[in-house]
């Protein structure tokens, strides 16, 4: 198998009032990769070109180094989903949902699934309408793993999750990598799981790529560069990325090869919240 | 197991709910039985009642962003479609195999004779009727879901409705009614043949539309 489980180029996709343009990456086995952006920016349309719920304009996917359609029903037994929210009817038990979904895969494991319902305390005979939030996030989550899939792919899985709920799930993914044979392509807009686990980042901004690569590389790239109001020469200014007037001074984010020439101001390590605000102020 | 068998199994757990209001298909029946009315009557309610029924499962699925979940399993797009025309042929089965069991009651009550023919009378037009609805239905739904679909689901049948008043129609269709009961046999091999060709039009038409769904 390749070492790539999941690459994309150029993939462009257009509807009335959007369009995903020239989204190109690649996540290699092992590794867990976060796809970030504002809310509308393209996460979920990636994610419905790459399991096939939408038909591509043009581009490339490859799954498994395979053609995503041609391979699609052998890449899916090896694929874990989880959405923004629960995709089972509900009015199935935990019981019934297993039963409804362990047919499609060849790998499904009973006692996998059952380990992970003791985990998170997921009772078998409850319905999936009367579970809360983040459980029926972690009932998605153990219909995912329960067939040892290679990739999974995860769509906004911590929004609306409690903090405690959270650090499981992360926890979680960072088991599940460990034997360096799996990998995680994880969409999210809030960045602070990212940058707890993520190794890699792909950046989507307004349907646009702005950035696909190492995490470290991602965060090296920028600082938030902070000043007084005097302190800002026409140079800097155009030298910003983002920039905020505020009555105190200004604030913005800055590339670093450009912030050694500004060592006399403010330079402080930009987070993905930092860089994903200033870009996306810019545009 | 075949995907399109594996949909089945998936369709029979999203209308499992619903199981309690199939229950209501075997009264309906058994009062149209106890009114006299005859084999065939009682079919074509009951598949007409199925059949409306049936369209619940694209109301389930929108309601739970269904189409989700089979875009994330190991299915292909003609297995969903083929295995949610499978479950609508075992629906109809099953009302068929209720009614036929509360017919058999009833004669049996009455001490009256079983006709076979009646039986297949019975079974070929109530699949023409159950199939006319389906075949107009689900290529609807497939293509624009239940909410959009369910108003232009009911124009065909409105349509029927309104030819029905026109009383030049309902002559001529009295004549056809009349020549059709007077061959039989060909009732029953003509309404089986012309249900198949209606289910698989319109298996073709869902695939097609299904397809440009999105």
């Amino acid at each position: 198998m390749t070492n790539h489980y999941l690459e994309l180029n150029g993939v462009s996709k257009t509807f009335s009032g959007f369009k995903l343009d020239n989204i190109s990456f690649s996540l290699p086995k092992g590794y867990i990769m976060g796809l970030v952006g504002t809310n509308g920016a393209g996460k979920t349309t990636t994610i419905q070109l790459i399991l096939n719920m939408l038909k591509m304009d043009c581009g490339q996917i490859q799954i498994f180094g395979h053609d995503h359609v041609k391979y699609e029903n052998v890449a899916k037994q090896h694929i874990g989903v989880v959405f923004d929210h629960v995709f089972y009817v509900d009015s199935w038990t935990v019981k019934d949902t297993e039963r409804a979904i362990s047919s499609f895969y060849h790998n499904w494991r009973h006692d996998v699934f059952n380990e992970m319902l003791r985990r998170f305390d997921l009772p078998l005979e409850k319905k999936v309408g009367e579970l809360s939030r983040g459980m029926q996030m972690k009932l998605m989550l153990a219909c995912a793993m329960s067939h040892d899939p290679k990739l999974l792919i995860l769509d906004e899985p911590t929004s609306g999750l409690d903090p405690v709920s959270r650090d499981e799930l992360l926890e979680m993914l960072q088991e599940y990598i460990q034997d360096g044979e799996r990998s995680v392509l994880f969409s999210t807009h809030i960045t602070s799981d990212l940058e707890r686990i993520a190794d890699y980042i792909t950046f989507i901004h307004q349907g646009q790529n702005v950035y696909s690569g190492k995490m470290d590389d991602f965060l090296g790239r920028f600082r938030l560069i902070k000043g007084r109001h005097k302190e800002l020469t026409s140079a800097l200014q155009e030298r910003i990325i983002g920039l905020r007037i505020t009555n105190m001074g200004f604030e913005g984010l800055i590339d670093i090869k450009e912030a050694t020439k500004y060592k006399h101001l403010v330079l402080d390590a930009a987070s993905i919240d930092d860089i994903m605000i200033h870009i996306g102020k810019r545009k | 197991m075949a995907g399109y068998l594996k949909m089945v199994r998936l369709d029979y757990y999203t209308m499992k709910s619903q199981v309690i209001i199939y229950l209501t298909l075997a009264a309906i029946v058994m009062i149209f039985g106890f009114m006299g009315s005859s084999f065939m009557i009682m079919c074509i309610t009951g598949s007409w009642f199925t059949a409306l029924l049936s369209s619940n499962i694209f109301a389930i699925q929108e309601k739970n962003g269904l189409h989700r979940l089979y875009g994330s399993v190991s299915i292909s797009l003609s297995n969903i479609i083929m295995g949610r025309y499978i479950f609508y042929i075992f629906s109809f089965a099953i009302s068929f195999m209720i009614i036929s069991i509360i017919y058999v009651f009833m004669i049996l009550l009455e001490n009256k004779a079983l006709e076979l023919l009646d039986i297949l009378l019975g079974f070929s037009m109530s699949l023409l009727v159950y199939s006319l609805i389906i075949g107009i239905q689900v290529p609807m739904f497939f293509k624009m879901g239940y909410t959009k679909a369910k108003i232009w689901t009911m124009i065909p049948f409105v349509g029927i409705l309104a030819l029905l008043i026109i009383p030049s129609f309902t002559s001529v269709l009295s004549g056809v009614v009349e020549t059709i009961l007077s061959h039989q046999v060909f009732l029953v091999i003509g309404g089986f043949f012309i249900s198949c060709a209606i289910l698989f039009l319109s298996y073709r038409f869902s695939l097609f539309a299904y397809r440009r769904r999105e």
